[in-house]
């Protein structure tokens, strides 16, 4: 064997290697999923593709774990993952899905909502693939994904995309946005499906309110603050009031824009009979100013740069030395579901919903996020 | 439809990649051939 044989077999056994190592991170990005423990109010675990059948064996396919009261009452959606890098919405749901007790109605949740997003980091952006939260009993993982459909399951972007049915133009890459393709299309791109098939559920569900759980960087006005179709502008209203005198929590309320198309809170109120709601909390990671991006900044969201932005004046929320905690962002959300399905029960009073044993704000922060979570079994 | 075109053009490419690879004399260039060769590799087994 020649001396360039032996060179060129050398060189692209190294470049199988490397090839090796990093198609191995990337397949784990692919198929890696978190365990979720089944709590005790869970009673059904369904599938999205049991509403539309188009997607079913699809990557956009996602548990919808269902908790029926004891008593019949009202029906509530919580939705998180619609944007997978928006954290504190999953772990929200994870929390009510491992702790709560419906005393009387029902609660849907879905904390995947657009699952090819979680398979895949936002190219340029040194996003971590998953984060830890810490436990009593030991730690707990989660994925952490892009914003957008992964391009591997939608490809390609158009220049500019046409949403359906309005005709708005947006961004071609907003075509992979599930936040901006409801009500959803039943031939379209797999997030319209995905967009289409969570229609369809709140449709055959009867789904009287239905949650968005989102998050927002300190540099965006939409932040910390409920939008709320018009139709569900009152409960949006009492929460807010009551969230302020009973537990200090400052969040506002915005009525959606009828002219913005494609998100939950108008699309949903316009093409369903729920009354639609999205709820914000802020998340430095997602900020273009911030510093170096790791697991640390997305749990603590502390960030010298977002601080100095913010002394600039430059921020839409309050931000100091003590960044913005998941604890924070996490009891935030929880009390602002909570509040919002209780004014919602106030409101309509023969559709009550009742939910215990779920911890609010000034809980999470006491006691952390990772205390609510419970130990799968086998191996993590 | 546009997507399976897209697999093809990639897989083309690799097969040139190797074949450049295979007739090069300059070690650098098969360096760079090699190295060039892997996201391609990757995205025909749709890993990336």
């Amino acid at each position: 064997m020649s001396n360039k044989t032996i060179r060129k077999i050398i060189i692209i056994l190294f470049s199988i290697i490397m090839m090796i190592v990093a198609g191995r991170e990337f397949l784990i990005r692919l198929n890696q999923r978190e365990p979720i423990v089944k709590g005790p109010g869970v009673t059904t675990i369904a599938k999205l593709s049991d509403y539309f059948e188009d997607i079913k064996g699809t990557i956009g396919d996602t548990d919808v774990y269902i908790m029926d009261g004891d008593e019949e009452g009202g029906t509530v959606l919580i939705i998180s993952g619609g944007h997978p890098n928006e954290i504190s919405g999953v772990l929200t749901n994870v929390l009510f899905i491992e702790n709560a007790n419906i005393i009387k109605g029902r609660v849907l949740l879905i904390p995947f909502a657009n699952n090819s997003g979680f398979t895949a980091g936002h190219p340029g952006e040194a996003y971590p693939m998953r984060y830890t939260i810490n436990t009593e009993w030991g730690s707990r993982w989660f994925r952490f994904g892009d914003r957008w459909t992964n391009p591997l399951h939608q490809w390609p972007d158009p220049e500019v995309y046409v949403h359906y049915p309005s005709g708005q133009s947006l961004s071609g890459f907003d075509i992979r946005n599930l936040n901006r393709c409801f009500p959803g299309r039943e031939n379209g791109t797999l997030t319209e499906k995905v967009a289409f098939a969570i229609t369809q559920l709140i449709k055959k569900e009867k789904v009287d309110m239905t949650i968005d759980l989102h998050e927002a960087e300190p540099m965006y006005p939409v932040i910390n603050t409920i939008v709320a179709h018009q139709r569900a502008m009152d409960i949006a209203v009492f929460a807010e009031m009551n969230l302020s005198a009973y537990e200090g929590i400052r969040i506002g309320k915005e009525l959606s824009p009828e002219n913005l198309h494609g998100l939950t809170h108008r699309e949903l109120g316009d093409y369903t009979d729920t009354f639609a709601l999205l709820a914000e909390t802020c998340n430095p990671i997602q900020d273009p100013c911030r510093g170096r991006t790791d697991e640390n900044l997305l749990l603590t969201g502390k960030d010298d740069f977002i601080l100095k932005a913010g002394k600039l004046g430059l921020l839409f929320v309050p931000f100091d030395e003590n960044g913005s905690p998941v604890d924070e962002r996490v009891g935030r959300h929880t009390s602002t579901v909570l509040e919002l399905i209780n004014s919602f029960s106030e409101l309509y009073p023969d559709k009550e919903i009742i939910i215990s044993n779920v911890p609010r704000y000034s809980e999470v922060i006491e006691k952390g996020v990772g205390h609510y979570l419970l130990e799968p079994e086998g191996n993590l | 439809m546009i997507t399976f075109i897209y697999y093809l053009f990639c897989a083309y490419i690799v097969a040139l990649l190797i074949w450049n690879y295979v007739e090069e004399n300059n070690i650098y260039n098969e360096i760079l051939y090699a190295f060039v060769l892997m996201p391609f590799l990757l995205r025909v087994f749709r890993i990336n």
